[in-house]
């Protein structure tokens, strides 16, 4: 019988088909991907850093007109900051004092793990950072920069890398909080950077600039992470809740390392 | 024909290197060019021959799911959209397009056909 090169295409198609279905069944495909991420990470470090200082040098050519204005807005909230430290100061003392009469201890901190970018996600709000279930990481575990500022979760766990689905991602959602008001909503990213936060009561009254913190409601991530700030509210009267679009705190254009949170 | 296969896996991999580490950098409104998939289409375009645009979209897709982390959960979907696209374009080139650059393309025989 005479092969010809049709019959020949097929059976490569269906023999990529099988090998795609076997990989995809059996396992592999970790210990697969984790190979190919251990030869390319070394260079992909080198040029995330690169990255960053070409942009970092190119946005500060393109923002040089803005710089005036921005120092001043600065200085204005540094001077609003310092005012609020030396009120939160006497807190933390009268705070101190109370833990000390009731006996309790301090507050348990977080249990990091440092880890550095590698790479994101050509088509999704997705990054890959070099540390992975060697490392102790699981799926799940909430993932924040030094500042701590929310940056997502940990998604798919290799032997020596992990995916971070972003607060950004269309797969993230979570329970929030407006900071210093009594306000409760959900934050659902919208991809390509964006973030909105839903089903915020409509009889509550949200305004620009206000903070958006995470929350331990359904124990996704801690409590008081840095999520955003409230960019615009959207109130319609045909909707029973009132949305409004966040500007998320988190640029992964400036970080190098990331912290995954092991135990909270 | 090794030789050109070879260049295409060390050349798409360190294009799909600099897509996912480097350009991601240079983002607007959250969406970055996407020089990988660009590059592959027009190899798809160009390419003289019929066995390099095919390869390379398998190649291609190929890293596609490796650096692409689960937007769909099956390791193989690029490769298998890339791969159709490739053939997608070569037909359309071959069969319905009448530009002058394209005729090159257009007089070779496509090796699959009975």
């Amino acid at each position: 019988m005479k092969i010809t090169p049709k019959t020949k295409l097929v059976a490569a198609i269906l023999l990529i088909v099988a090998l795609f279905y076997f990989l995809n069944l059996n396992g592999f495909l970790s210990p697969f991907k984790n190979f190919f991420y251990s030869i390319s990470s070394p260079i992909q470090k080198n040029l995330w850093n690169g990255g960053i200082n070409v942009s970092q040098f190119f946005s500060g050519i393109l923002d040089a007109k803005n710089l005036k204005k921005e120092i001043d807005d600065l200085n204005v909230k540094n001077q609003e900051l310092t005012a609020q430290i030396a009120g939160l100061q006497e807190l933390k003392k009268e705070n101190e004092n109370l833990r000390q009469a009731l006996n309790l201890g301090l507050e348990k901190e977080f249990q990091l793990k440092l880890s550095y970018i590698t790479s994101k996600d050509i088509f999704e709000d997705s990054l890959l950072i070099g540390s992975g279930s060697k490392d102790g990481i699981n799926k799940g575990m909430p993932v924040i920069t030094k500042e701590k500022i929310l940056v997502g979760r940990i998604g798919e766990v290799y032997d020596n890398y992990s995916q971070v689905i972003l607060i950004t991602n269309k797969k993230s959602s979570f329970d929030s909080q407006i900071s210093e008001k009594d306000i409760f909503g959900v934050v659902k990213g919208e991809g390509n950077a964006g973030l909105r936060m839903e089903l915020i009561p409509k009889e509550k009254e949200v305004s620009p600039q206000d903070i958006v913190i995470s929350t331990t409601i359904s124990n996704i991530f801690p409590k008081g992470l840095l999520v955003g700030e409230i960019k615009e509210v959207k109130k319609s009267d045909l909707e029973p809740y009132q949305s409004a679009e966040i500007k998320p705190a988190f640029e992964f254009k400036m970080a190098d390392s990331l912290f995954v949170i092991t135990n909270f | 024909m090794v030789k050109r296969t070879v260049f295409l896996f060390i050349f798409l991999f360190f294009l799909i290197l600099i897509q996912t580490s480097f350009l991601a950098h240079f983002a607007f409104k959250g969406a970055t060019i996407n020089i990988f998939l660009f590059t592959l289409i027009l190899i798809c375009l160009f390419s003289r021959e019929y066995y390099f645009a095919i390869t390379s979209a398998l190649i291609g897709g190929f890293y596609l799911d490796i650096f692409s982390l689960g937007k769909t959960g099956f390791f193989g979907f690029y490769t298998l959209v890339i791969v159709s696209l490739a053939f997608f374009i070569r037909l359309v080139i071959r069969k319905y397009v009448q530009f002058p650059i394209f005729k090159r393309i257009q007089k070779q025989k496509n090796p699959f056909s009975v």
